[in-house]
């Protein structure tokens, strides 16, 4: 049953696609085979192979998270963006020990483990990556002044 | 025997001690780098060109110095893709299949040191590829035009057949999925922008760190998030920390093969290590692989893809520096370097400039070697990180995940992107349907429809440009036969008697 | 407290940038991957150059911002990064391109400050050393004769630089139908010419700096230089205006800077460019990467950008480039 909600699901997304490349305009000079050519290709094979998964169906059967573990799934991936957002403004050491301290308390460790353990990597990353690599990682625009 | 007066000339080169100390701490930064997702060789070489140039190095021992972190990178990303399940790089995604479970089921040790020592076996055995037939092959490069390509990307479809985990139409769903994310942004070949739902990011493409980190690193924190209870078992090392004779033995004709079908794919501009090691693996499962083991914890799963990828390293030298055109990203950055100390690489390179062309040959074997000696020994203590508590181990890997996308391209958007990505790959992983070709697919996206579109318009519409020349022909001979060639094996031992013969 | 010495700072920061600008934690944006053209312009001329004439303090720090062909550094330092003073930003004729098609998302080439170049890469047609073509003529000829039988390829994409060059030779030689003039692209200029070795196709269109190894080689032959004057790296090739085709190709190597930054320190970036353009260390390293003299500062730069980005857009307009 649920391959076939699975092939319903990629059916719509299939013919999204084939919708949004059907749209594209072919630019000057670009040859037989345009910009959206392909896409269409794509969106057509999708689309049967989504169709037979449909037809054919399976016995498969999910394991789907307890609720328990969905909780901490949706907590994670709210940090994970919250991270995204916080990461240019109070930069790269503060937003990356929260974020790392969260994923390590969840993991189990003790609150005051998993802000050491964050704190921890967050400053070796950063003398790894800035110092030593020379990549440039955010200071914090709070913290210039 | 002139070749070799030549390599003697070149060994003079490369022992020089301070070419050696160069190779050795190129070997080492490399190592290092590739143990990390997101920054690649590329960074390292392009912070370093103008510390060669402050140093007043002459243009060998640069070369030499980036080469070693070249290939250093090479041996340093199956160590991320082994231990965590993060390929610190496209052509290290392979890897994880066989050496993530072997890792889970406390084989660690030998999945490292089989990864270094194919790594070797394909890095050296590369080089005598390089120094023979540089010429011959750079004549092969000419003659593979887009018609060939196209052609080469059908055969490295015919991996998935390989990659399907059980029901064939969920794999053939997920590579189209990967191929449709290769299609966003704009347009290879013009202006038109595809898919990009407005986003000025979203211009150059989906970046592979970003959904290669996302659909591996991001979804397995999530998915372990969702199978264990909070606190989690350790995970053990188990046996043998060193690799054994058999193990070894059992890999050999593997490494060779796979060596030589990587060097080849390779020195094709373009096509590149990622599609070396999807065919090197889906070419050895469908040739030793007679109990279904690979994908399971198969060491020759692990040694196919490694002597592939370093082969194709190598490899990709020959188009840059007999024809000027580079093969990769960090060939192209080597390249770069060699321009500005005024040495203009292509035909004449190996003529005006033999100490360049045979110290690198020469030194690439001297760094292989000290790679392996510098991996070896060091197998036990990578294998424990392992031992680690969860709490530290997976802070880590959502903390390198963060660094590796966001220094791609310095952007918070990524982050984003990666995030949904993982959650995607962890409904993908719920529901059944495999990781793999999605990568696959993404690999191959771009450069399938660009070629298609090249040939196409070369022959102004004509599809049977795919069918003429003789590359063309013996590729389409070897998709036929990686496709028939399993159903013919499975006949033939279902025939002979049933034994496990090297099952693990 | 501490909010009150950093306006303190500020007050005597800008008073002292008021006097004179001095930077400080200098930065160049590439806004493209390590290896290529602008990745270059900012590592060499700009990093290694300026530390070396001591023009800037210290180091400067390069970031490579790569994404819609230069369109995300140009969005990010117009809208993030307006009033940075310490930075600059690398940019060549596709920058100018790329404005002139309307492909960054709206901004224009008036959004940024320009400053000055350091060199050029002036553009080529070449064919393959056992091609008939011995001049530019008899190429345009035969293509102008039969287009249909005869492939470009380039490094560009389709609207690109490289085929731009193509389509304005072809303009001048009085082809009316340039959409029927075929280019196939390619990544990069050594990708394209491998297609010309292989023989799938008829000729090249590139930059000086990317024929020079074939040439040398006797692989490739250059049928036309669209400089100015003849190029000392090829002296014997006749440039296209010589052969009757009034195009000038040149592929700068420039940098800008954000919009909102003071006259102090436009004229600084200004006057520095113009000491790394006349160095020795900067013209020894421009010739053995090919690159001709191209000097072009300050408000002569400016002009000359506004010009080729209006010349660039009226020609992809009457070839229908622009959507």
């Amino acid at each position: 049953m649920s391959d076939r909600i699975a092939g319903i699901v990629i059916l719509i997304f299939a013919l999204w696609y084939g919708f949004g490349a059907s749209r594209l305009k072919a630019g000057f000079g670009s040859g037989p085979i345009g910009p959206k050519n392909f896409p269409l290709m794509l969106a057509l094979l999708l689309a049967l192979v989504a169709i037979a998964i449909i037809v054919t169906g399976s016995s498969f059967k999910p394991k789907w998270p307890k609720r328990e573990n969905w909780l901490d799934i949706w907590l994670v991936i709210a940090s994970f963006v919250a991270y995204a957002y916080l990461i240019v403004p109070i930069g790269f050491i503060a937003a990356t020990t929260l974020e790392t301290g969260l994923v390590s308390q969840r993991f189990g460790a003790k609150w005051w483990q998993a802000l050491a353990t964050g704190f921890g990597i967050s400053v070796a990353l950063y003398a790894l990556f800035v110092w030593v690599l020379g990549v440039s990682l955010p200071i914090g625009r709070i913290f210039r002044g | 025997m002139e070749v070799l007066s030549l390599l003697g000339q070149g060994f003079a080169v490369a022992l020089q001690p301070i070419n050696i100390l160069l190779v050795f701490a190129g070997a080492l930064v490399g190592t290092i780098i590739g143990m990390l997702p997101g920054v690649g060789p590329i960074n390292a070489i392009a912070i370093l060109i103008p510390i060669t140039f402050a140093l007043g190095l002459p243009a060998e021992s640069s070369i030499i110095l980036f080469a070693g972190i070249y290939y250093g990178s090479q041996y340093g990303n199956s160590i991320s893709s082994i231990l965590l399940n993060v390929p610190g790089t496209a052509s290290s995604v392979v890897t994880t299949f066989d050496g993530y479970p072997m890792a889970q089921q406390g084989r660690a040790g030998p999945a490292l040191a089989m990864s270094a020592i194919a790594s070797f076996f394909g890095g050296t055995l590369s080089i005598f590829f390089l120094i023979f037939f540089a010429p011959l092959l750079s004549k092969l490069a000419i003659k593979f035009g887009p018609a060939e390509y196209f052609v080469l990307m059908i055969f490295a479809f015919t991996a998935l057949s390989s990659l399907t985990e059980g029901n064939t139409l969920k794999a053939l769903a997920s590579a189209l999925f990967g191929l449709m994310l290769a299609t966003v942004g704009l347009e290879p070949q013009g202006t038109t922008v595809r898919f990009t739902f407005g986003q000025l990011k979203l211009y150059d493409g989906l970046d592979f760190v970003v959904l290669v980190i996302g659909f591996y690193a991001v979804s397995e924190v999530l998915n372990i998030l969702s199978e264990t209870q909070v606190g989690g078992e350790v995970r053990k090392l188990t046996g043998r920390v060193m690799i054994s004779l058999k193990e070894l033995t059992s890999s050999l004709w593997v490494m060779l093969r796979s060596s030589i079908s990587g060097f080849i794919i390779g020195v094709m501009p373009g096509a590149g290590a990622t599609i070396a090691t999807f065919i090197a693996y889906s070419t050895e499962k469908q040739i030793v692989d007679r109990n279904n083991t690979f994908g399971k914890g198969d060491i020759r799963g692990v040694a196919a893809p490694e002597s592939a990828n370093n082969s194709a390293a190598v490899g990709a030298f020959i188009p840059m520096l007999s024809l000027g055109v580079p093969g990769s990203g960090t060939t192209a950055v080597i390249l770069a370097t060699l321009l500005s100390y005024g040495i203009t690489p292509g035909p004449l390179l190996m003529q005006n400039n033999p100490d360049i062309f045979w110290g690198l040959a020469a030194s690439m074997y001297v760094g292989n070697f000290m790679l392996l000696i510098l991996n070896l020994p060091f197998v036990g203590l990578f294998a424990r990180i392992l031992l680690v508590p969860r709490w530290v181990l997976m802070p880590i890997v959502a903390t390198l995940s963060f660094v590796g996308v966001y220094s791609v391209n310095n952007s918070a958007f990524d982050i984003l992107l990666m995030t949904a990505f993982g959650f995607l790959g962890l409904i993908m992983r719920k529901t059944g349907f495999p990781l793999a070709p999605v990568i696959l697919g993404l690999v191959l996206g771009e450069l399938m429809e660009v070629n298609l579109r090249r040939a196409l318009n070369y022959s102004n519409g004509d599809w049977s440009t795919f069918f003429q020349g003789p590359i063309v022909i013996i590729l389409w001979v070897l998709t036929l036969a990686s496709l028939l060639l399993p159903l013919a094996l499975r006949r033939l031992t279902k025939r002979a008697k049933p034994g496990k013969l090297q099952g693990e | 407290m501490k909010r009150f010495m950093g306006a303190i700072l500020a007050i005597v920061v800008w008073s002292l940038a008021f006097a004179q600008f001095s930077p400080k934690n200098t930065e160049c944006i590439a806004p493209a991957d390590p290896g290529g053209g602008w990745d270059f312009t900012c590592r060499v001329p700009a990093a290694q150059v300026m530390a070396e004439l001591g023009l800037i303090p210290g180091s400067m720090k390069v970031t490579n911002m790569t994404g819609g062909g230069g369109g995300v550094a140009y969005a990010n330092v117009v809208t993030q990064r307006a009033d940075d003073e310490n930075l600059i930003i690398a940019a060549s004729t596709a920058t100018a391109t790329r404005l002139a098609q309307n492909v960054f998302a709206g901004f224009t080439a008036d959004n940024v400050r320009w400053l000055g170049a350091v060199g050029a890469d002036y553009g080529v047609i070449a064919v393959s050393n056992d091609s008939p073509y011995q001049t530019l003529n008899d190429l345009v000829d035969a293509v102008a004769a039969a287009p249909g039988d005869y492939v470009f390829a380039g490094g560009s994409a389709i609207g690109g630089w490289d085929h731009l060059k193509v389509l304005l030779v072809m303009n001048e030689a009085g082809v009316e139908d340039l959409g029927s003039v075929r280019y196939v692209a390619f990544d990069g200029g050594g990708a394209a010419m491998i297609e010309v070795l292989g023989g799938r196709a008829a000729a090249f269109t590139g930059d000086i700096s990317e024929v020079l190894a074939q040439v040398e080689a006797g692989e490739i032959r250059v049928l036309g230089v669209l400089s100015p004057d003849r190029v000392p790296a090829l002296p014997e090739v006749a440039t296209a205006t010589e052969q009757g085709y009034n195009v000038i190709g040149a592929n700068w190597r420039a940098f800008y800077a954000p919009p909102g930054i003071s006259d102090e320190a436009y004229n600084f970036w200004v006057d520095a460019i113009k000491q790394v353009a006349a160095s020795e260390e900067w013209n020894t390293l421009r010739e053995q990467n090919g690159l001709a003299e191209f000097a072009l500062f300050g408000d002569d730069f400016e002009g000359f950008v506004r010009d080729q980005v209006a010349i660039i857009h009226g020609i992809s307009e009457d070839l229908g480039l622009l959507q």
